[in-house]
């Protein structure tokens, strides 16, 4: 399936035609919490493009390295998950010591990124298009990008919006949604480039 | 003190402090699998029964877990419950499984599930914790169901295997597209909004 | 004091690790022989949909495209069931084609697609896929594109319309180019 297709048609899907916020609904937790500040959503997009990338190729390189050797592809998930858990520590520790100004930068975003939903789903995902592991990479790099762009764009959006007339039950989360809901819209006018 | 059997975890997933409308968590699968009633009604039992499980076990376990690993082993239990439900699915409802895709597996991450551990069932008794688990798991089964009712109604005419309008309805698509499900959520949570006049974020 | 409790904390994740492993390895093994039945159920659903006939099943290669063969119970072989892929409006669509021993069609089936909802989505329906049957090579093309194309395309749809035609055709080109396999005279 997917994985048939060019590194550049793989990057495009990921990004933009299936948009992982905007189309997959993968990691809205962390779209609608943070999205208030520009800053702060790009200070979360970097953090997941990092993380993202990194986890999905170490998740891919367990699985089939270990699990699968071992016949033991039903601790998939625990393993993940864990994996996950671990190299943000790990990362943490790191970025930490050795670019502490990054790690004032991304702040309390990178513990945070434990629980995006997107990270577990693109290791998940990496597995089930049944990628190598360069497709692998190319499609980490095109989901964490997608995350990015959805939600620096989604921050300019809210940026303008909280100075407009919002009715009060509608205000703050709500008129989000249906930014959100018209945001998703546009992207899915990226369906035809398939065709291209 | 805290009371044995205190009925107010219970109730509170329903409303006051419903997971997706209040308190704003586990949005992902909501919007994702809102399209269908009979795929909601799965998530809904699915995600419960993950919740639950999980409650119940964390809560019991409580007094043995040191601060510093709580949170791995929160993972494990929850990822083991995940598991389960994933293969249990495969074996007897594969069709199900198959319509949720990758948000079974997701259901490790979801906000509420882990949000649930560390803020209730690790500070309170099994019967409560299993309490809150089913409020919520409600709570958030409710919301969803709501949803898939009015965006497969809307959008396919249908509501799983009944046709609502005649054969010449001409769906309102859009509710079962993605920008729908945006669409649909927000006005339930301002529908909430302005029922209880408040207005909270995660 | 901090030590003793990291050592007992990493104990207790531990336990709970192989308990969870444990436990999981019994669902797995318990679940094992269900989840096999199913697969095979649903394979032999989809071969049969095509073919009621079918009992028998024989997996096999047509150039790159995987087939199976369906005999039925006096082992005669009644057909030839092609998975086919084609990029459709909105990506990867998988077809499934039935060929008869004649070189016919007995039936075309979607399994998966990205179609849009509502419109493209609509080639998956029963009222577009059973246009194909019983047609010969020269008539599986979309109505206004040769004068003995049969196909209607779904309105507003032509992308997806012209994906699935133009997939079933190729399939029973491919076929055709195994003279013998199928048994079938050139058209």
């Amino acid at each position: 399936m997917l994985n048939q297709l060019n590194p550049g048609l793989i990057f495009l899907s990921a990004f933009l035609v299936n948009n992982i916020l905007l189309i997959k609904f993968i990691a809205l937790c962390s779209f609608f919490g943070l999205s208030s500040s520009l800053s702060a959503s790009l200070g979360m997009g970097l953090a997941v493009v990092f993380v993202m990338v990194m986890s999905s190729s170490v998740s891919w390189a367990v699985y089939h390295f270990l699990l699968v050797p071992l016949h033991l592809e039903y601790l998939r998930t625990a393993t993940f998950i864990l994996t996950i858990a671990s190299l943000v520590q790990f990362e943490e520790i790191i970025i930490r010591k050795k670019a502490p100004t990054l790690y004032r930068a991304l702040g309390i975003y990178l513990p945070l990124i434990t629980t995006n939903c997107a990270i577990l789903a693109a290791a998940f995902l990496g597995i089930d298009y049944q990628f190598n592991f360069l497709q692998n990479v190319v499609y980490s790099v095109g989901v964490s990008g997608g995350y990015c762009l959805a939600i620096l764009l989604f921050a300019g959006l809210r940026e303008r919006v909280s100075s407009a007339p919002v009715p009060s039950s509608f205000q703050g989360v709500p008129i989000a949604f249906i930014t959100a809901s018209l945001m998703s819209l546009a992207f899915l006018g990226f369906k035809g480039l398939f065709k291209l | 003190m805290k009371k044995l059997v205190n009925w107010q975890s219970f109730t509170a997933g329903f409303w006051k402090e419903n997971p997706v409308l209040t308190l704003m968590l586990g949005l992902c699968p909501l919007l994702a699998i809102s399209g269908s009633v009979t795929d909601s009604i799965g998530m809904g039992a699915a995600f419960t029964f993950v919740l639950v499980g999980s409650n119940v076990i964390i809560a019991a376990i409580r007094r043995l877990v040191p601060n510093q690993v709580r949170i791995p082993v929160f993972i494990t239990i929850i990822a083991t419950f995940v598991t389960i439900t994933d293969y249990f699915l495969a074996a007897f409802l594969p069709g199900l499984k198959k319509n949720l895709g990758v948000f079974l597996p997701l259901i490790v991450v979801n906000c509420i599930v882990l949000g649930r551990a560390e803020a209730f069932a690790s500070r309170n008794n099994v019967i409560n914790s299993l309490l809150d688990g089913v409020g919520m798991g409600a709570g958030f089964t409710i919301v969803i169901v709501l949803m898939a009712v009015i965006r497969e109604g809307l959008g396919n005419g249908t509501l799983g295997p009944l046709r609502l309008f005649g054969s010449h309805y001409n769906p309102f698509l859009i509710m079962i597209l993605p920008p729908g499900a945006f669409l649909v959520l927000g006005f339930l949570i301002a529908l909430k909004n302005s029922l209880s006049e408040r207005g909270k974020k995660c | 004091m901090k030590k003793k409790e990291l050592i007992s904390g990493v104990i207790i994740l531990l336990v709970v690790a192989a308990l969870a492993g444990f436990l999981l390895a019994q669902v797995y093994a318990l679940t094992l022989p269900r989840i096999e039945e199913q697969k095979r159920l649903e394979a032999e659903g989809l071969y049969r949909a095509l073919f009621p006939e079918g009992v028998k099943f024989e997996p096999g290669r047509t150039g790159d495209l995987k087939t199976t063969a369906v005999f039925d119970h006096s082992g005669q072989k009644i057909g030839l069931v092609v998975e086919k892929r084609v990029t459709g409006y909105g990506g990867e669509m998988l077809l499934v084609v039935g060929v008869s021993p004649e070189g016919s069609i007995s039936g075309v089936k979607i399994l998966q697609h990205n179609e849009t909802p509502g419109l493209g989505a609509k080639v998956a329906r029963e009222d577009f896929l059973k246009q194909f049957q019983d047609l010969k090579y020269n008539e599986v093309y979309l109505k206004n594109t040769t004068p003995e194309g049969k196909i209607d395309a779904i309105s507003g749809a032509t992308i997806s319309s012209r994906a699935v035609t133009d997939g079933v055709r190729k399939v029973l080109e491919s076929v055709r180019n195994q003279p013998g396999k199928t048994g079938e005279e050139d058209l």
